[in-house]
């Protein structure tokens, strides 16, 4: 390619706190419309904005996470437009004091290699309420009008599709594991606007801003950057001019699509909120919101590789919350932590994909699943094993009724027993061993089979193929 | 600065659907004459250029936060008592994008 893409994210993320940003309203997801409205959010005169104290909380762990400087004393401004979607006629905001500025995380490019993404500001400020436009008019839901927001702003340091996805993907991590956010960008509750731009690789001047919205899901961003980076790259070769515009992204066809052309920016008139006074937040304040936050995600997914557990399966298991937690629940009596990941991830997982359910509706408990995953370490087979857990599952019945039920008798692992069904197979069959040793490797199969056969399956088929193998080195 | 007069606050007004009265607009425009009056005088003060525009205007902080506590919201009649229109329980307007 000739030209190089700059791409920078605006991502607003919804905070899951029990009242709103500025009114002491429900917080909550209600199918009824208007229904979690008090009078500062439908802007009824002599109302006045209190600053809710666990969205500053949650704020201040989102940009101790992003190693952010943190601002002691919070600043609100209004941002003024006249809309339906905010009654009052203003957004409260923090444009000139955001409470984090100077920051980074760091994410994998394209090569594997670490990269870090500065992070411009992150501020507070309330969410306006949803709308739903018919074919000859519009509706209004106050329900989220007023919900507490973070507005992370990142430097324009991505380079392509893939780094973007992964950075709101880090993103998404942090707001989730600090419990700032449930981060479904599916439910909207943490929606990305991305710019990006092209300009000649060596330049150091900024090409024509392209603005993409409805980005709903983490694939999405990557494939609607990598269509867009592309159509700006067609049109430059071709002599055509980029269009400052905003383009949303057409999930059926993965491509952009115009939305509205960019002409001058809008004066918001910012200036200061009057009815907030600046408010100081104490070095202890701050501290005590540090030093309280959840365990982060990156310091998670380094614990659980210290178990022994790969990259890739540690982020299986916090790619959602919940099964981290049942995962915690789970390790707590746990004989061997891998043997109860590779249950959660493969079984559980599984079973939970097949009846489509959520892993808080899974029946079985972590200590159960522990329990299973113990056997397994104690030499029963982990086809034994997975009988066990499905017996559990279907009868409700604790594991070790399940095991006396199904009459399942722990595999033979002594390697004396083990070498006399090995020998005696090997007497009984030497064309087999000629096989092998003319090179045909499924003779080994053969063999295995026929031990497993004889002793009735209760010989360890590893001890069975390791001793097979020994043995027949030496015939 | 722009010169505020009638015409422009019946633009303002036009555009901002506000129906007023003449006397409405008068009253306005001796209140908009006071703060130019006072914008001008503040503006004949030498080396203004010199100073940042200030984040708040006084210089006093607070510590009060509020918990986060919910309160009991607005029953949803009360809530839309004052909307024109309302389906579903939803505020209806003229349709507000193209």
């Amino acid at each position: 390619m000739n030209f190089e893409a700059i791409i920078g994210l605006e991502i607003h993320v919804e905070m899951r706190t029990k009242s709103k940003m500025f009114s002491p309203s429900p917080n909550a997801f209600s199918k009824e419309p208007n229904t979690h409205v008090t009078p500062l959010d439908m802007a009824f005169p002599g109302t006045m904005p209190v600053v809710n104290k666990q969205a500053v909380i949650n704020a201040i762990r989102v940009a101790n996470a992003l190693h952010m400087e943190i601002d002691h004393t919070l600043y609100f401004d209004r941002k003024n437009y006249f809309y339906a979607d905010l009654p009052k006629g203003f957004q409260i905001t923090q444009q000139f004091r955001p409470i984090g500025k100077n920051g980074y995380l760091t994410i994998l490019d394209k090569e594997g290699n670490p990269k870090k993404i500065h992070i411009e500001r992150i501020h507070m400020e309330e969410d306006t309420c949803k709308q739903l436009h018919m074919a000859s008019y519009s509706l209004l839901d106050y329900n989220r009008a007023g919900v507490p927001l973070v507005e992370i702003v990142s430097c324009p340091e991505m380079r392509n599709g893939l780094e973007a996805m992964r950075y709101v993907e880090a993103i998404r991590n942090i707001v989730v594991y600090t419990l700032t956010s449930d981060g479904k960008m599916e439910e909207g509750s943490l929606r990305c606007d991305v710019n990006v731009s092209l300009r000649p690789y060596g330049s150091d001047k900024f090409g024509t801003k392209v603005e993409l919205k409805n980005l709903n899901s983490l694939k999405n961003i990557e494939v609607a950057l990598d269509y867009e980076i592309a159509r700006q790259s067609a049109c430059l070769l071709a002599g055509t001019p980029v269009q400052q515009e905003t383009r949303r992204f057409d999930e059926a066809s993965g491509k952009t699509v115009l939305m509205r052309v960019k002409t001058d920016a809008v004066d918001y008139k910012y200036f200061c909120e009057p009815n907030i006074a600046p408010i100081h937040l104490s070095d202890e304040f701050v501290d005590e919101a540090i030093k309280t936050c959840p365990e982060l995600y990156e310091d998670k997914k380094a614990r659980y590789e210290g178990f022994g557990l790969s990259s890739t399966d540690a982020a299986i298991i916090l790619s959602d919350i919940e099964m981290s937690r049942y995962f915690e629940k789970a390790i707590v009596n746990a004989k061997n932590i891998k043997t109860v990941a590779n249950f959660l991830i493969v079984e559980v997982n599984g079973y939970l994909n097949k009846n489509g359910m959520a892993i808080t509706e899974f029946p079985l408990s972590g200590d159960n699943l522990a329990k299973i995953a113990a056997y397994q370490d104690d030499g029963y087979s982990h086809k034994q094993c997975v009988d066990i857990f499905n017996y559990c599952l279907k009868e409700g019945v604790e594991p070790e009724e399940a095991k006396t039920t199904l009459k399942i008798e722990k595999q033979i692992s002594d390697d004396g027993l083990v070498l006399s069904f090995v020998t005696e197979v090997l007497d009984a069959n030497p064309q087999s061993i000629a096989d092998f040793k003319a090179g045909k490797d499924r003779a080994v199969g053969f063999l295995i089979g026929q031990v497993m056969k004889a002793a009735k399956g209760k010989v360890n088929p590893g001890a069975v193929a390791k001793i097979m193998n020994e043995e027949l080195a030496k015939r | 600065m722009k010169e505020i007069n009638i015409d422009v606050l019946k633009d303002a007004a036009s555009r901002l659907m506000f129906d007023m009265t003449e006397d409405q607009y008068h009253t306005l425009l001796n209140e908009f004459d006071v703060l130019t009056k006072q914008m001008a005088t503040i503006s004949k003060i030498e080396g203004l250029e010199k100073y940042e525009p200030m984040t708040f205007p006084f210089d006093c902080t607070v510590t009060f936060l509020r918990e986060d506590v919910p309160v009991t919201p607005l029953s949803v009649e009360e809530a839309l008592s004052n909307a024109g229109s309302v389906l579903n329980n939803e505020i209806k307007l003229p349709k507000v994008v193209g």
